[in-house]
């Protein structure tokens, strides 16, 4: 009398092979969430200067969509004039994210063509920096061109689902 | 790095809450059991997550606490004192018919619970019936007959 089952040991061995590839792949992808590569971690963190230091600005390479974060604008002491700094942010980014809030806050913003201005009292000396909260609200690669004075830096975003 | 690390301690601090409440805490699902383990899961969820609703930090988190339980399947399985600390050790309730009071009060078991579990898995009516009943890790009873 033999046992009543349905086996079949081809499709264990692949099940078996699969659940290999499987685990590897999941390890994969937590060890890159903790590196930073697809989360916020010691990767994800960067900055970006422009030649002289006038503007700098230091963001996540990886946001996530309807997710907050926040970047920061490093403006040097040659940025600001009359105790103001114009900053114009143009490229993708500015139309892809929702700008929840700047401080120190703008005393003007605009939309121009292409972007946007923001004129941002600084004191008259040293560094200022100023923190953009936003919420992504596109997907996929989002760049951005930020001037101020006669100097811009530029910084990419990829934001995930 | 955060999901991960939030994962990671939201799993060590419920084996350590579910270890250190015994065997039967979630075997015996009463409603109000599910209602409490659903409110486990809700309080549970804002410390993994935060903030952030993002599909990919989800599957982040999830991924880590199915790997978790991975390594501790995997870790068990070769070393068998990490098996005893996180999974504990099978108990003898009864033992030829006679039941063992010392042990079922430290589990807070009661002859009810194990005669229940020799009506529903092997049709036994008395005590006298039941050769073995073991508390098993998972929080089940199990019966071996006479």
């Amino acid at each position: 009398m033999s046992l009543d089952i349905e086996q079949h040991e081809a499709f264990q061995r692949r099940e078996w092979a699969a659940e290999r590839v499987g685990t590897g792949l999941l390890v994969l992808f937590v060890v890159a969430g903790l590196l930073g590569l697809i989360a916020v971690g010691p990767l994800s963190w960067t900055t970006r200067s422009s030649g002289s230091g006038t503007v700098g600005v230091e963001f996540d390479r990886i946001a996530f969509h309807e997710s907050e974060d926040d970047l920061t604008l490093v403006l040097g002491p040659g940025a600001a004039v009359d105790g103001t700094v114009t900053v114009r942010i143009a490229g993708t980014w500015p139309g892809a994210a929702d700008v929840q809030g700047i401080s120190p806050e703008p005393s003007e913003q605009r939309a121009v063509p292409g972007g946007m201005v923001w004129v941002i009292p600084v004191p008259d000396r040293g560094e200022t920096e100023v923190t953009v909260a936003f919420r992504p609200q596109e997907y996929g690669s989002q760049d951005a061109r930020i001037e101020v004075r006669d100097e811009s830096v530029s910084f990419s975003q990829f934001v995930l689902p | 790095m955060d999901a991960v690390l939030r994962a990671v301690a939201i799993y060590l601090v419920l084996m350590l809450i579910f270890r250190l409440t015994g065997k039967r805490t979630i075997a015996q699902l009463t409603p109000f059991d599910f209602v409490i383990i659903l409110i486990v899961g809700g309080a549970t969820q804002q410390a993994l997550l935060g903030e952030n609703f993002s599909v990919t930090y989800a599957a982040l988190v999830i991924a880590t606490l199915v790997l978790l339980e991975r390594l501790a399947d995997l870790l068990s399985s070769r070393f068998p004192l990490l098996k005893r600390m996180t999974e504990s050790v099978p108990v003898v309730l009864v033992e030829d018919g006679r039941s063992l009071p010392d042990v079922m009060k430290r589990e807070q078991i009661t002859t009810e619970d194990v005669m229940s579990s020799a009506r529903l898995n092997q049709g036994l009516e008395r005590m006298d019936q039941i050769r073995w009943a073991v508390l098993e890790t998972s929080g089940g009873i199990s019966i071996v007959p006479r």
